[in-house]
């Protein structure tokens, strides 16, 4: 068994920045096209036609209606449809990979975590905490319901995702800008706010990890009770006191495993097997 | 079964490419904005009325006529429009493609700036905004135009047969036929209005999404005979 003091791969980073530029890039390309200036070979589709969230918040109207909330279109369900999909497999890992605004929170909150240290990130007391953690169902049902009765995109005026790319083109709410200023602001105390207690996609992605097939699976006969797996997670989930990883808010940045920080080889990783498991549980 | 964390990544961008790739295809990965509904002026005279300004390129003339309620045959008039182009499919920005040639621009900026006009709304003209004769032909016609306002156009009009029209491809042969996969949206598309459909289904708008063919054979309807009324309504708009 060889432990060593490692790091996370740079392979979720490249992956980061490769979406956050292709999501920046199509918005900022959307608003040349409108004025016939788009850059060719490159998606010029509306940011909330490339959102799968959209496909959550139309499938009301959809199925009752087969028509789409304002601004959506049929794109909007087929990424929610393939979002869900791989969250199945593999967990909310379009929170921790792929999503720009988690990115960018994340990316502040090294600063944070540089000029907090030890406390960045462990503001809030544990006790709160645990319950503020479902504030994000309540902002779900909101925005399910309000879009579903009203047919258009209410969130859209306190959306920081579609403020972080578009604010400069003078369409951005003001309520939007100042969610998305309290966001990074925030950031720099607490890793990913806005996924922790508001992204209503999050939310939904979240469920997946109580099933996904590809699970976060520790050993408990190798793990040597460092806690550096409980240090590294941006959710502050306490890896090192379960099994297995079936915390709502966890979202697949994997930064937990023997793969990255934990330092013991095979001891936290992402398996299908429940062998291991059940014979350290029983 | 153990998985990396680099053949996770891989097999999601797998599923998350191939998954698009499989629904474009299909015709299901459609990202065209289904809402063309300019925002409104949010204060003074005008207050509640749609803007000039927030008119997009992506928007069809058909919008602009919908949304400003300038009659479809004036912006055709107007913007000096080929008649084999399908005008309802027109978007704003292809007027630069299909002016290419102007030596000055005609593209949204002159929708705007026409739209602005025809309906005595406010806009800030650029200096580079220009109007072909026949638009101006129509405002004086049609509208009181200040003082200003007539300056400005003296030096900004552009005469219809100096310019050459360009072939832009706003459609195709076989966008322009109703086939058995065509949708009620497509129908709307090729510039049927929503009248003229409900006028020869007999019967309330269905949803756009559903199929003509798979619309009449559940309402027992003769598939034929509503392609070629469809049909025939299109080739009056062509």
């Amino acid at each position: 068994m060889g432990t060593k003091q490692k790091k996370e791969s740079k392979t979720r980073l490249i992956i980061q920045i490769i979406f956050f530029s292709l999501v920046g890039l199509i918005a900022f390309n959307h608003i040349l096209e409108e004025s016939g200036k788009a850059i060719p070979f490159l998606a010029s589709a509306s940011m909330h036609a490339v959102c799968p969230f959209g496909g959550v918040v139309t499938l009301y109207q959809f199925i009752t209606t087969g028509t789409f909330v304002q601004k959506l279109n049929q794109s909007s369900i087929v990424l929610m449809t393939i979002s869900l999909f791989i969250a199945v497999l593999f967990g909310p890992i379009i929170c921790g990979w792929i999503c720009p605004l988690g990115s960018v929170q994340e990316w502040i909150g090294k600063i944070g975590k540089k000029v907090f240290k030890n406390k960045y990130n462990n503001f809030i007391p544990a006790k709160l905490d645990k319950y503020l953690r479902y504030t994000r169902y309540g902002v779900l049902a909101w925005v399910v319901y309000v879009t579903a009765t009203t047919g258009k995109l209410i969130f859209l005026d306190v959306d920081p995702y579609y403020a972080l790319f578009n604010f400069y083109s003078g369409e951005v709410a003001i309520g939007s800008l100042i969610i998305l200023a309290i966001t990074l602001l925030i950031s720099l105390l607490i890793e990913r706010p806005w996924c922790k207690y508001a992204c209503p996609y999050g939310a939904v992605l979240g469920i997946s990890n109580l099933f996904r097939v590809f699970k976060i699976k520790r050993n408990p006969s190798t793990c040597i009770s460092c806690n550096i797996c409980d240090k590294a997670c941006p959710m502050n989930i306490e890896v090192s006191k379960v099994n297995t990883v079936k915390n709502h808010q966890c979202i697949s940045c994997m930064k937990c495993t023997s793969e990255a920080y934990c330092p013991v080889k095979n001891t936290v990783e992402i398996t299908t097997s429940n062998k291991e498991v059940k014979y350290n549980e029983n | 079964m153990k998985i990396k964390q680099s053949t996770m990544a891989i097999a999601v961008g797998v599923i998350l490419v191939g998954g698009i790739l499989a629904s474009g295809s299909m015709n299901l990965f459609d990202t065209s904005c289904t809402d063309k509904e300019p925002a409104k002026i949010s204060e003074g005279e005008f207050q509640g009325q749609y803007n000039p300004e927030e008119i997009k390129g992506s928007y069809t003339f058909e919008n602009v006529s919908q949304y400003f309620e300038v009659p479809i045959e004036d912006l055709t008039y107007a913007f000096n429009i080929p008649q084999d182009i399908n005008v309802s499919e027109l978007k704003n920005k292809d007027l630069k493609a299909l002016f290419e040639d102007s030596a000055f621009e005609i593209g949204n900026g002159s929708v705007k700036y026409f739209v602005s006009l025809y309906k005595g709304l406010p806009y800030e003209v650029s200096e580079d905004t220009y109007l072909f004769e026949s638009a101006v032909e129509i405002l004086k016609d049609k509208v009181n135009l200040s003082e200003e306002q007539v300056k400005y156009l003296e030096t900004h009009t552009i005469k219809n047969d100096e310019v050459v029209v360009s072939n832009i491809d706003t459609s195709t042969e076989e966008e322009n036929t109703i086939n058995g996969q065509s949708t009620f949206k497509d129908a709307l598309q090729l510039g049927i209005t929503e009248e003229k459909i409900e006028e020869i289904i007999n019967d309330d708008m269905p949803s756009d999404i559903i199929s003509i063919k798979d619309y009449c054979e559940d309402k027992g309807l003769s598939y034929s005979e509503i392609k070629g009324l469809l049909e025939e309504e299109v080739n009056k708009i062509n």
